[in-house]
């Protein structure tokens, strides 16, 4: 069987830059080669552009960014089980916002929230893998800054707190 | 005159070079608002987004995951973006960190990784011409049979359009002067595992 032609080369053919550039030429069809392979074999779902073009709309520089300060499943020695229950915590300055999210037999979450200091107000849950027409999901928070959401769709998920009185939040964005 | 229009497949869209901008003002564009700007920057980026994903064999469920949640970082951060101009490496950078915190999330205990193209099945091609399904078929394989960093590098070059070896850089933690050379090592070793495949699989190679 004849020998690969890279092999040919590094027997020591023809003078070194004119072996190296018909390398990088060899190279480069053999990358456009293997970029038809991946188009053929790892396509880029087209779900993923439709996704990108809608999510434009959740821009929201109004309102100050809640950082991820607590997240269960990155804990030290965190034991993984059946259960997926994950445990949030979000803070900006007033507020530090908890999630205890807890998954159902179909693999959806029903969101318990407590917003410290405790404050009446609106909370919408975006969540990008919801139904269409489903994807933000509004709910009210107690003055005690209770809130309860159910079914949150498992996937990518944001929190904007509109207090009653003062600013908006939102937090960071998470996978459930 | 009406200048001659190059065009270049990306996914299922076709889009036209002669309306490019630089990625800056698609981020400036975006950051304002400006849909079509927002366009641009997923036409342009979300196959390598996609790509770096895979190159961390995350199955399709996971990756698509990683996929969406770097553009909702993008949206996310819009108006803070330092580089305007280097939007790739930052959408390169943050997959990965996607990818690692997925996997770090799920620990042992997670997902499987997907064994993508380890029994690549020359039929998922059906528009090709045989010899070429083929041969698309044998490099897939290969390109899965290679040592783990070799074939990040290679999967994430394949990427549509090629990426800018600074966005690579970013995803690999390489120097921009190393990517060179070590591009030409990995693609030799991939023409040795084609050979190697030729040889062991192909019943005419004996005669």
């Amino acid at each position: 069987m004849k020998p690969a032609t890279g092999q040919d080369e590094s027997a020591g053919g023809p003078v070194p830059h004119l072996a190296d550039h018909a390398q990088g030429n060899d190279d480069e069809m053999l990358l456009a080669e293997l970029r038809r392979a991946v188009a053929v074999f790892d396509p880029l779902p087209a779900s993923t552009a439709d996704f990108g073009l809608d999510v434009l709309s959740w821009r929201d520089p109004d309102a100050e960014l809640a950082a991820l300060v607590a997240d269960s499943r990155e804990l030290a020695g965190a034991v993984r089980s059946g259960n997926r229950e994950v445990l949030l915590r979000f803070e900006v300055a007033p507020y530090a916002i908890t999630l205890e999210a807890s998954p159902d037999a179909g693999g959806r979450f029903r969101v318990v929230g407590q917003v410290e200091p405790g404050i009446a107000g609106r909370v919408d849950i975006r969540q990008s893998d919801g139904a269409p027409g489903q994807r933000e999901l509004s709910v009210r928070c107690d003055e005690w800054g209770r809130f309860e959401a159910y079914p949150v769709a498992a996937g990518p998920v944001s929190l904007r707190l509109t207090p009653d009185k003062g600013h908006a939040v939102r937090t960071t964005w998470v996978v459930l | 005159m009406v200048r001659p229009v190059t065009t270049v497949q990306v996914g299922v869209r076709r889009y036209n070079h002669a309306m490019d901008g630089p990625p800056a003002a698609w981020v400036r564009g975006a950051a304002s608002g400006d849909q079509v700007a927002w366009g641009r920057l997923i036409e342009r980026y979300n196959n390598l987004v996609w790509s770096v994903a895979r190159s961390f064999r995350l199955n399709v469920h996971d990756a698509t995951d990683v996929t969406q949640t770097t553009w909702l970082r993008l949206v996310e951060h819009l108006d803070g973006i330092k580089e305007p101009d280097s939007i790739g490496s930052w959408l390169a950078t943050t997959t990965r960190n996607e990818c690692l915190a997925l996997l770090r999330r799920q620990g042992r205990q997670g997902v499987p990784l997907d064994a993508v193209g380890e029994v690549a099945d020359v039929r998922a091609a059906p528009g090709e011409a045989l010899l070429t399904r083929e041969r698309d078929a044998e490099l897939w394989s290969a390109l899965n049979r290679m040592p783990e960093r070799c074939r990040r590098l290679l999967r994430i070059l394949a990427s549509d359009p090629p990426p800018s070896y600074q966005e690579v850089g970013a995803v690999l933690d390489m120097a921009v002067g190393s990517i060179g050379p070590t591009r030409a090592r990995c693609l030799e070793k991939l023409r040795q595992n084609m050979a190697t495949s030729a040889r062991s699989n192909d019943p005419r190679s004996s005669q």
